[in-house]
């Protein structure tokens, strides 16, 4: 349910988009590292942390919380899809599921089987911009979790055996991935939009791209990206100084390396509205996505887009799903979205809706879509969304996970981390002029891609925009 | 999601079941301090403190109250002791429409109220209905706390139900079936699965509700559920976070008094017959690859049999280190995913055991293996290292519910609705704690025959 994720959680902590910051680090002593004091964010007191580079370049931030007895390892390499070839779409992801099948001295049933004592597994997750390495324990076990996790991270085995046994089970869920109308139509729109940019493609790589990568391919990414110069690494909850000097200790023991810069392919300009229909017979329901360009996660429009966004799309109050679901019944679920990323992300408005509404959905989501860069938000909309940020943003930082995930993220977007210390003056600064700006600036309803997935039924219903109609067996 | 329903959450350790009425009213305000876990382990580091207050108005709301200052927030939980298991055939789904409902007006709040209010102060709220109960939850910034009550007491007194918002919102729940079901194979296949394991009792019918049924829905109809299942003395309400607990106390008494009890309807279920012979069932429907699940109806929630299967469930199929995956996916590579879990309802419970094929592949082989996996589970003990690993599992999964103030309320709301008690929540573990290798092979030999076995197949159309 990819950009509907909004309904469904809360929109701080599951993106980039929403990734908020720390408060202004004080000096210390060492050159390597700062011990940051919890500081106020005009509201309420963020907790501390200590911040540590070791000489090989792995930026470490501890955060310390004993009131639970679990500890979390969570390392993010700062290599997702972007810096992958075309013809080799899927090599990312190959890589790091790779990393727990197998170590120079451990199988991959050993591992399961070590971590499965802990009550864990391995957390792996990749996207287009970088990728996560994560696993927790309770902290009676925090020494075997560390080891465990640093033996996957630093010395996976890459067995024959098993990159064959990953590329058929991505083959396959690769194939598996038409079934899920939902996330398919997400997929099918991302490719429309971004054409050959690296955004368009799915992490998981095609299963021509997936049969294509060889074992050298999955050592070489590994060895460029892979290093310590190009991660970070959160330690999270209830542990001592001792283990923080295990960590350094063993985290040490990485080398670093000039990681290469990749360039890629830009994204297509829009030109006017376009509209693709993908068919199936038999499908019950219609999906549909308007989609534009949006911006990159280190834009100054960023939080004003995130204010604006609210009133238009970002609530169970906004202007579409009071017009779409509440007033005319058309659909269960209707938001909008901007997905910033390191290069520019995307614009999504996101529905679905019965096979006989299909069309009429679309112009009635599109006449909301109009009429809002038109007129933008009204002052009390403005307002409502303002404390709506506001409101929830104490969530966004709620576990001391979520904190250090948001410090990481704002590390690898280069992003100051006086975001966080200052996000609830910087919203409450934010006028509803400025934000309608913004958002006006980004979002062109004369220039959209839509695309929509249903039953070929529905075809008659938009012949006005004429399409470009795909069948998909 | 708002308005929406929970159906099969997949592995549940920490199970709902069978509650009692809470018959305790003006315990005293001393907070009872529970959470250090017996028999778990000598090492005082892993004692969790969960202070609560729990008190009964006289009018039977059950209140839980615990104080959590991390954030300047407060999560409010109203649990209502009414799901689908008390609808009746023609109006099945009745308890999610209603609670759709429940967002479309009051006496005081009406119209767009609810929506636009919560928004307006930075509340997030939503709500969500399984066979056995119905939450509804908002996050809120602690100075709204008075706002929200006053909301909650509005519509569990007054709701509106106009005929016309019943009439659009029918169109938006059809919706939700579309997405969740008749669009969704393994919807479908969650739906099979439940009417063939029950034949009488009310969890054969999918907590949406039949398309028919939803169609058929008018505010009477959903009148009747409201004033039966929605007053105060079939509630439970639950705060976690940043408040003072006997000044909220205070106000909970001042908003929520005035509201009268309401007879709930005594529910005589009709026992589900024995099963003596294996059921099958075969879907076929325009998807890549084979999938199947193997269901055996286990005991209810409160059972003591239950935390052996909680246990057996996880040790077969949850996670990269269990029977099933090693053998379906890693070492035959014919599955995408296994799995295996066993679920608890009020009157019932489920141990399932499913896996998804790879694309192209008949599902025999791997049901082979599954009955193999399950009939060694019957033959043979299982080992103490995996017993551990198990009970580590529950463990660490009550732990990682408790991170944030959301997730408490939630874990006690769950435990006091369905055991009629919270502590249940840490009181749990400790027969988790004494399951032995013999109560394994025990209970999989009592409730995993092959006579008590139904298998769902869901195949590519030809």
């Amino acid at each position: 349910m990819k950009k509907m994720i909004f309904l469904l959680s809360l929109p701080f902590v599951t993106s980039p988009l929403i990734s908020c910051s720390s408060p202004a680090p004080k000096a210390d002593n060492s050159a390597k590292e700062k011990v940051v004091k919890s500081a106020s964010t005009g509201g309420f007191q963020l907790r501390p942390y200590r911040e540590a580079v070791l000489e090989n370049g792995l930026k470490i931030f501890f955060v310390r919380e004993t009131s639970l007895p679990r500890l979390s390892l969570n390392l993010m390499v700062k290599t997702g899809s972007l810096q992958e070839a075309k013809d080799l779409a899927g090599l990312n992801s190959l890589t790091a599921n790779l990393l727990e099948q197998g170590t120079q001295s451990r199988s991959a049933l050993q591992l399961a089987d070590e971590f499965g004592a802990l009550g864990t597994s391995l957390g792996i997750d990749t996207n287009s911009d970088f990728t996560t390495i994560s696993a927790d324990s309770l902290s009676i076990s925090s020494e075997k979790l560390l080891t465990l996790f640093s033996d996957v991270v630093m010395n996976p085995a890459f067995k024959d055996a098993e990159i064959l046994r990953v590329k058929s089970q991505m083959i396959a869920m690769i194939q598996k991935k038409v079934d899920n109308p939902s996330n398919f139509a997400s997929d099918r729109m991302d490719a429309f939009l971004y054409g050959d940019h690296p955004y368009g493609r799915d992490v998981m790589g095609t299963v021509q791209s997936v049969r294509k990568i060889k074992k050298q391919n999955v050592i070489r990414h590994y060895l460029s990206f892979y290093k310590p110069n190009n991660a970070s690494l959160a330690v999270v909850g209830n542990f001592d100084e001792a283990f923080e000097k295990n960590v350094e200790a063993l985290f040490s023991k990485w080398t670093k390396r000039n990681i290469p810069e990749v360039k890629w392919a830009a994204a297509p300009a829009m030109e006017g509205v376009q509209v693709k229909l993908l068919v199936k017979k038999g499908l019950q329901q219609t999906q549909i996505r308007i989609a534009s360009i949006g911006v990159a996660r280190s834009s100054d429009k960023f939080l004003p887009l995130r204010l604006s966004n609210e009133s238009l799309g970002g609530s169970f109050a906004s202007r579409l799903n009071q017009k779409i679901r509440d007033d005319l019944g058309l659909t269960y679920s209707i938001g909008s979205s901007f997905d910033a990323r390191k290069d520019s992300g995307d614009f999504t408005i996101s529905t679905f809706t019965k096979n006989e509404s299909a069309g009429q959905t679309l112009q009635e989501s599109l006449n909301v879509l109009d009429a809002y860069v038109k007129s933008g938000a009204t002052d009390a909309e403005t307002a409502a969304a303002r404390s709506q940020l506001v409101g929830q943003f104490p969530r966004a930082i709620e576990t001391p996970d979520r904190f250090a995930y948001n410090l990481m993220v704002l590390d690898f977007m280069g992003i100051s981390n006086d975001y966080l210390k200052n996000f609830i003056r910087n919203v409450g600064k934010i006028k509803s002029k400025s934000a309608q700006e913004a958002f006006g600036q980004t979002v062109n309803p004369g220039q959209l891609k839509i695309l929509v997935y249903g039953d070929e039924a529905i075809i008659p219903q938009f012949e006005k925009w004429k399409p470009e109609i795909e069948k998909i067996r | 999601m708002k308005r929406t329903l929970t159906f099969l959450t997949a592995f549940v350790l920490i199970s709902p079941a069978a509650f009692s009425v809470e018959m305790t009213p003006n315990q005293t305000e001393k907070p009872e301090v529970i959470g250090t876990i017996k028999n778990w382990t000598q090492d005082s580091s892993l004692k969790i403190s969960l202070p609560v207050t729990k008190f009964q108005l006289k009018n039977g709301l059950t209140v839980l109250l615990h104080e959590d200052r991390s954030v300047p927030m407060v999560s409010y939980h109203t649990w209502y002791k009414v799901g689908s298991r008390d609808e009746q055939p023609g109006v099945t789904g009745a308890a999610h429409m209603l609670e759709h409902m429940m967002f479309k007006g009051a006496k005081k709040y009406d119209g767009k109220s609810f929506d636009r209010i919560f928004h307006e102060n930075g509340i997030i709220n939503n709500a969500f209905t399984t066979n056995d109960y119905t939450g509804f939850y908002e996050n809120l910034p602690s100075s709204k706390l008075e706002l929200v009550m006053d909301m909650e007491v509005d519509r569990m007194s007054s709701l509106l139900l106009s005929p016309e918002d019943v009439k659009t919102e029918k169109e938006v729940v059809k919706e939700e079936r579309r997405l969740r079901v008749d669009n969704n194979p393994m919807g479908v296949l969650r739906e099979v699965m439940m009417g063939t394991l029950f034949k009488t009792h009310p969890y054969k019918w999918p907590v949406i509700g039949y398309m028919k049924d939803i169609e058929a829905y008018d505010a009477e109809k959903l009148r009747y559920f409201y004033n039966n299942f929605y007053g105060p003395n079939n509630a439970v309400l639950i705060l976690v976070g940043d408040f003072d607990t006997a000044k909220t106390r205070a106000l909970i008494e001042k908003y929520y008094s005035r509201l009268p009890e309401r007879a709930v309807p005594v529910q005589n279920f009709p026992e589900e017959k024995k099963q003596t012979a294996q059921q099958n069932a075969t879907v076929r429907k325009d998807v890549q690859n084979a999938s199947f699940f193997v269901a055996f109806k286990s005991p209810p929630r409160g059972s003591p049999d239950v935390y052996a299967l909680d246990l057996a469930g996880a040790i077969l199929g949850s996670g990269s280190s269990s029977r099933l995956h090693k053998r379906l996916v890693y070492q035959k590579q014919i599955a995408t995913s296994a799995y295996s879990y066993n679920l608890t309802m009020k009157d019932s419970g489920i141990f399932g055991v499913g896996a998804g094929m790879k694309p192209g592949l008949e599902p025999q082989e791997a049901m082979e293996i599954v009955y193999n996996e399950i009939w060694k589970m019957r033959h043979q003990k299982v080992s103490p290292q995996e017993l551990e690993k198990a009970k580590t599992l529950v463990m660490k999964d009550v732990v990682d519910n408790l991170q944030t103030i959301d997730g408490k309320a939630r874990a006690l709301a769950e435990n006091e609705i369905m055991t009629g008690s919270y502590d249940t929540l840490f009181t749990d573990l400790e027969k988790y704690q004494a399951v032995t290798v013999d109560d394994i092979q025990r209970v999989m030999n009592l409730y995993t025959q092959q006579t008590q076995r139904s298998i769902i197949t869901l195949l590519p159309k030809k």
